[in-house]
Parts: C-alpha cells; sequence; structure tokens
C-alpha cells in the first residue's frame, strides 16, 4: 500500500514549492533572459585572481583542497561546489602558468578533482603544464600540512567540507605565508575554524553562490535569486510560528515536525 | 541526432537517482523503500572503490619517487610500507590477527594520538591571530570569548559567579540564533545546489562547464 507520510506533507509541499520556483526561475526568467539577477560582491572570490597573481609573483606554487568530507553524506553539496570552484582556480592557474597542488582527503573525491584539473588545463590549451603528480591523494591532512610548508605555497584553497582538519590545514597554509582563501558550508559546527583562520572565507551559503559568481551564467544566478525568495518564505513562516506559539497555538509549528 | 555523450549519461543517471531518492523520503511504499536503501548501499560501495584508485595514486607517485631518488625519497619507503605491509597482512589474515592488532595499537593509534594532540598548537595560533581586535567585529568576537572561557573556567567562579551564567547566556542565545540562522541559510542553498544539479546545470562535479 503506497502512502505519503503523515507528518511529511507540509515538507513535501514546501519542497515541491521551493523546486517549482526555481524551475520557474532558471527555465524562464533565467533562460529566455526575461531578467538579469546581479550577485552581491563575494570578496573570497575576487580574491582567488589576487592570490593566483601573488604566486605568480613569488614564483611559488599554489594548494588546493575540496575537503574530507564524502560524496555520500550531508556534507557532500560543499564539496561538489568546492571542485566547481576548483575548476576555476585550475583554469587561472594554467592561463597564468602557476603550479597547482590539489590533495585530496578523500578517495572519491580524488578522480573527481585529477579530472577537473585536467580539463581546466585542456580548456586553456595548456596541457602540457599538467602534471599528474600533483593531484595526489592524501588522507592525512598533516601530510598535506608538511607539504604545503615544504613547497612554500603562496596561496592556499580550502574549499568543501571540513572539520577539525580544516584549522590544521588554514593554519599550515598561514605559517607557510601563503594568503587562505577558505569555503565552508557544513559542518556548520566547524565554520568558525575556517572564519578565523582564513584570510578570506565563503561561508555558508555563499560557497554554493560562488559557481554562479564565477560562471555569471543567467540561469544560475536566478537560482541564487530564487534561493533569496525562499528565505524570505521561510522567515515569514517562522515569524508566523513564533507569534502563534508565544500565543500559545502550537499546531502551526508542530505541522513542520518530520 | 547526436549521440549521447558520457556527460549526457552521467547527468542522466543523476536525475533519475537524484528525484527517485527524494520522492522515496516523503513516501511510505516498502518496494521503493528497499530499492533506496539499496541505491544508497551501492553509492556507499562505489565510493568505497574509490580508495583502490587513491592507493594507486599513492603508490605510483612513491615508486617513481623512490626509483628516481627524488626529494626525501626515503620518506616514500616508510609511506608505502606505511600502506601496504598492514593492508597485505589485513587481507590475507583478516584485521583480528594479531599482528595486524599490534601494528594498529602501537603504530597507527600512538602516531594518531599524537597529530591529533597537536591539534591543541593549531587552535592556540589561530586563536592567536583572530582575537586581535582590530575591527568592532573582532572585538566583540574576543568579548564574547573571554566570556565564555571565564564561564567555562572553575577558577572564575570564586571571582565573580555572573561568569557562569553570563557563558551559558552568549553560548544559548546570541550563539544559538547565529547559528540556526546559518543553518537555514545553508540548507536553502544545498537545496538550490541539488536542484542545479539534478537538472544537470551545475557541472562543475563533471568537470566541465555548461555550454
Amino acid at each position: 500500500m503506497i502512502s505519503i507520510i503523515s507528518n511529511r506533507v507540509i515538507v513535501l509541499l514546501f519542497t515541491v514549492g521551493s523546486f517549482a520556483v526555481l524551475i520557474y526561475l532558471m527555465f524562464y526568467v533565467g533562460e529566455r533572459r526575461k531578467k538579469i539577477f546581479h550577485i552581491k560582491r563575494l570578496p573570497p572570490i575576487d580574491a582567488i585572481e589576487e592570490a593566483v597573481g601573488r604566486c605568480v609573483e613569488l614564483g611559488r606554487p599554489m594548494h588546493f583542497t575540496p575537503g574530507t568530507a564524502t560524496l555520500t553524506r550531508m556534507e557532500a553539496p560543499g564539496t561538489i561546489a568546492g571542485i566547481a570552484i576548483l575548476g576555476y582556480v585550475a583554469r587561472l592557474a594554467a592561463r597564468l602558468g602557476v603550479r597547482l597542488i590539489a590533495t585530496c582527503q578523500m578517495p572519491e573525491t580524488y578522480p573527481l578533482v585529477r579530472e577537473t584539473v585536467r580539463e581546466s588545463f585542456i580548456t586553456e590549451g595548456k596541457i602540457d603544464y599538467y602534471n599528474d603528480e600533483d593531484v595526489i591523494y592524501m588522507p592525512q591532512v598533516k601530510a598535506a600540512a608538511g607539504l604545503m610548508q615544504r613547497e612554500h605555497v603562496g596561496a592556499n584553497f580550502l574549499m568543501g567540507g571540513f572539520w577539525h582538519e580544516g584549522l590544521v590545514l588554514a593554519e599550515a597554509g598561514a605559517i607557510a605565508g601563503a594568503i587562505n582563501i577558505g569555503g565552508i558550508a557544513a559542518p556548520v559546527a566547524t565554520i568558525p575554524f575556517l572564519v578565523i583562520c582564513c584570510d578570506y572565507c565563503l561561508m555558508g551559503e555563499e560557497l554554493y553562490a560562488a559557481s554562479a559568481y564565477i560562471t555569471k551564467d543567467p540561469v544560475l544566478t536566478s537560482t541564487i535569486a530564487g534561493q533569496d525568495y525562499i528565505k524570505v518564505a521561510c522567515v515569514v513562516l517562522i515569524l508566523i510560528g513564533t507569534i502563534l506559539s508565544t500565543m500559545g497555538l502550537t499546531q502551526f509549528a508542530s505541522l513542520f515536525a518530520v | 541526432m547526436r549521440a549521447l555523450s558520457l556527460r549526457d549519461i552521467a547527468i542522466m543517471i543523476t536525475f533519475v537517482l537524484g528525484f527517485f531518492i527524494i520522492f522515496e523520503y516523503f513516501v511510505k511504499w516498502p518496494e521503493v523503500n528497499t530499492m533506496a536503501s539499496n541505491i544508497t548501499q551501492a553509492c556507499t560501495v562505489i565510493a568505497g572503490l574509490a580508495t583502490i584508485v587513491g592507493v594507486g595514486n599513492l603508490t605510483r607517485i612513491h615508486i617513481r619517487n623512490l626509483t628516481r631518488r627524488g626529494p626525501n625519497y626515503l620518506h616514500s619507503i616508510v609511506l608505502l610500507c606505511a600502506i601496504w605491509i598492514p593492508l597485505v597482512i589485513g587481507i590475507m589474515y583478516t584485521r583480528k590477527t594479531p599482528s595486524y592488532v599490534y601494528l594498529y595499537n602501537n603504530v597507527y593509534g600512538p602516531i594518531s594520538n599524537a597529530f591529533f594532540a597537536v591539534l591543541a598548537f593549531y587552535i592556540l595560533s589561530g586563536a592567536y591571530r583572530a582575537f586581535r581586535a582590530r575591527t568592532f567585529d573582532s572585538f566583540i568576537l574576543m568579548l564574547a570569548a573571554i566570556l565564555v572561557f571565564l564561564g567555562n573556567a572553575p577558577v572564575t567562579g570564586n571571582l565573580w559567579a555572573g561568569f557562569d551564567p553570563l557563558g551559558s547566556w552568549i553560548l544559548n542565545v546570541p550563539n544559538t540564533a547565529g547559528y540556526r540562522g546559518v543553518i537555514i541559510g545553508t540548507a536553502i542553498g544545498q537545496t538550490v545546489l541539488a536542484v542545479r544539479v539534478l537538472l544537470g546545470r551545475e557541472l562543475g562535479y563533471l568537470a566541465q562547464k555548461r555550454e
């Protein structure tokens, strides 16, 4: 017998509504260029070019890691967003002739990272400069920290999901004299680690918006606008729930309990 | 008619499986629930298989470094031994065998603990750089941190009984409010990214830009 789980009906409606708004914005507004949305400045993304330029001036390599989160858990979107940023960093590295060392702490991200870096070098027509040995599976972050200090990296990019390892990598970058540019959305409890240790940090949803910001693709930027609409809806629901719960009417809030 | 590329197939698989897993979350349908559970397990197994690729990469890089007598080639010998000796023993005699347990308890365990202990120094140096009151925001951060430190330190209770409730209030009220705001924003951001990935508009993870 097929049935919808009763306490998930409201969440289902909210999810369907959110998807409908996003699909409308992507395929009607964004795809047909009905309206071009602009994303606010993200200083960490603007700083990426500056950091790569610094590596060119100093003649130092740079380091990138997509984090220590797996692709099979809830932190996976952060890793996916991090790998999208890696594509941008690798293209800049190829264009400006900077050595890019990418370390992967999780095995399943290794093939993605290697292909992303290789494709970026191909896109820039610099496949001769691509070194397969600079993309390394390195399960222990301390090894990556040691590598950064031995190679005197000029920039250190930490984009993805991190636990305590983010602190180790960011501090190792700072000790090596690198510009630290971080990006973390989940786990939320470890966001402060990167925020305090990095010179620039994409926090929370900014990490997911990064690829839209980099590509300026109207379809992607329209989804960021959709994100704001959904956020407004959430705030309205929270306010209604707070007011009703304060008045002793808890039925509304309990509708959203999963 | 254009032939399907590997990228198209990957997008199709992502679309079908992604929406199937979302659908399964909302329905009570034993066959569908079982199938979704199997798919999730299969994904974990596939991700686990990537370890072979990772170990292969490390082995290749360090064997090449060893044969070339490259920089720190002695470290490469240590690394290759650290990977392959426990792996071979574990596969041949299972993880319960005394030699494997000995290696784990007397080599991996202490080294791992020692590395983890280093974290304290990283926290200290990170905190030193973060808690400098260069701007008003960093001053607020520093002040909040000091009050939480004082609230948690047992000795400060003798100086002033208010440190503990003040530290707890900072953690439970402003900190939790900010924390929940970030969680809500992150969750919505994840939803939006999921829609982009499922509909094949976010291709960064496939190492390709959208055409």
